[in-house]
């Protein structure tokens, strides 16, 4: 079924790049009344990529929301990508998501049939992941906006938290970076179809299939790779820790054509705001070229896996991973911290 | 032929757009850009064409002037 309204026209930001920044984020959650529970395992003072409560000595419960504007004009493919990028949360804490609920804005500009689409396309990847949605909540706004809570479940030994990267990891992506570039450029009517299609394809893939091969190795940090761009994800990781991650920018994979778009400054606010919350951290080693690093500060929309695994394990886990998903590439390891930065790129 | 572009209040990429289009035509370019965002934006573009961009700021409008190498230049 195909619909006339361009759903990206009605919003200012796209996706994940819509995203309050992480530093912004972290000055208005500073201060606020914290309290705890002895069951709390993963609470939001690690910033990682879903809460995590006890409920038996094998099961945890997984919770994280996650909804944005439209970054793409087709209903049906956004409510996909909203729902691959909620679900991605809970693969990324190691967990399988089971139960979702509709986070829904309705814009006055769209018509009921693309609402319902748009609904549509999040129930139907909810459906592929082996989760349901149950209900939901919605509210009229200017802009349009979709996503889910995701509600999953992980036996509590077995969960990957975003800050127990191990000196001696090696990282793997799983998804190719460059959609936000790709997503500006589109909007500004420079970029190749093909390279589009590519990109709106790599979003509303799960991470599932991902996290399946993952959990069977020696995985004990993981987290996605979305709004803050990799850079941003892997400051995450590694902030206020004894490590520091060494990236190798001629192996993160990154979506052909992209450097070039980077280049001629098609680069989303987003990606401004992830350089403004990562680079005091960053060392950018000479002959990295700049078009490169802004990719690396790219803000991701259901991007992919950042994994650390027991160097043991790299090139088995690799090669399995590739089996499905032939983009996924080590990118850097874990080394001890050296001075004030958190990540060498080189 | 100076192309007077204002770019102040648009977002990402119109900014860029906004410099393409007028960019072939033009010797120089007078932009006003209204986010550090947007200056480097534009900047990339034109350096990536070949340009010199120069930028002052006032308050919260930036003045860019871009100057595209000279083709007829003689030896």
């Amino acid at each position: 079924m195909s619909c006339d309204l361009k759903l990206t026209k009605l919003a200012e930001c796209a996706g994940c790049g819509a995203k309050v920044g992480a530093g912004v984020l972290s000055r208005l959650l500073t201060g606020l009344p914290s309290h705890t529970d002895d069951r709390l395992l993963v609470g939001y003072d690690t910033s990682d990529d879903a809460s995590v409560y006890q409920i038996s000595d094998e099961l945890a419960l997984v919770q994280t929301i996650d909804f944005f504007p439209p970054i793409v004009d087709d209903p049906y493919t956004f409510g996909q990508i909203a729902a691959a990028n909620a679900l991605s949360d809970v693969y990324a804490m190691g967990g399988i998501p089971r139960l979702a609920l509709n986070v829904l804005c309705v814009s006055p500009q769209m018509t009921d049939e693309a609402v319902r689409e748009m609904l549509r396309g999040g129930y139907d990847k909810v459906y592929e992941a082996g989760a349901i949605i149950t209900g939901g909540h919605s509210i009229q706004d200017r802009e349009p906006k979709y996503g889910l809570s995701v509600t999953g479940f992980v036996h509590p030994s077995r969960i990957l938290r975003n800050d127990l990267a191990r000196v001696g990891d090696v990282l793997i992506l799983t998804k190719p970076l460059g959609v936000g570039v790709v997503t500006t450029a589109h909007k500004a009517g420079l970029a190749d179809e093909a390279l589009y299609r590519q990109a709106v394809m790599q979003m509303t893939e799960l991470n599932k299939t991902a996290r399946d091969i993952m959990v069977s190795f020696d995985v004990k940090s993981c987290t996605d790779v979305t709004g803050f761009g990799l850079l941003g994800h892997t400051l995450e990781m590694m902030r206020g820790g004894s490590a520091a991650a060494v990236l190798e920018s001629r192996s993160v994979p990154m979506l052909a054509g992209t450097v070039e778009l980077a280049s001629m400054g098609l680069l989303p606010e987003g990606m401004y705001r992830n350089r403004r919350f990562a680079e005091g951290e960053t060392r950018v080693e000479n002959g990295v070229s700049r078009a490169v690093i802004d990719i690396l500060y790219d803000p991701q929309t259901s991007g992919g896996l950042l994994i650390a695994v027991n160097w043991k394990d790299a090139i088995p886990l690799l090669e399995q991973l590739q089996d499905h998903l032939p983009c996924a590439e080590i990118i850097g390891h874990i080394i001890p911290k050296f001075g004030d930065s958190s990540i060498l790129v080189v | 032929m100076t192309k007077q572009i204002d770019a102040r209040g648009r977002s990402c990429p119109e900014p860029v757009m906004m410099v393409q289009r007028e960019y072939d035509e033009a010797d120089t370019l007078s932009i006003l850009a209204g986010s550090p965002s947007a200056v480097e934006n534009i900047t990339r573009y034109c350096e990536h064409r070949g340009g010199t961009v120069t930028v002052t700021q006032q308050g919260d409008v930036y003045t860019m002037t871009v100057t595209k190498p000279c083709c007829n230049c003689s030896e």
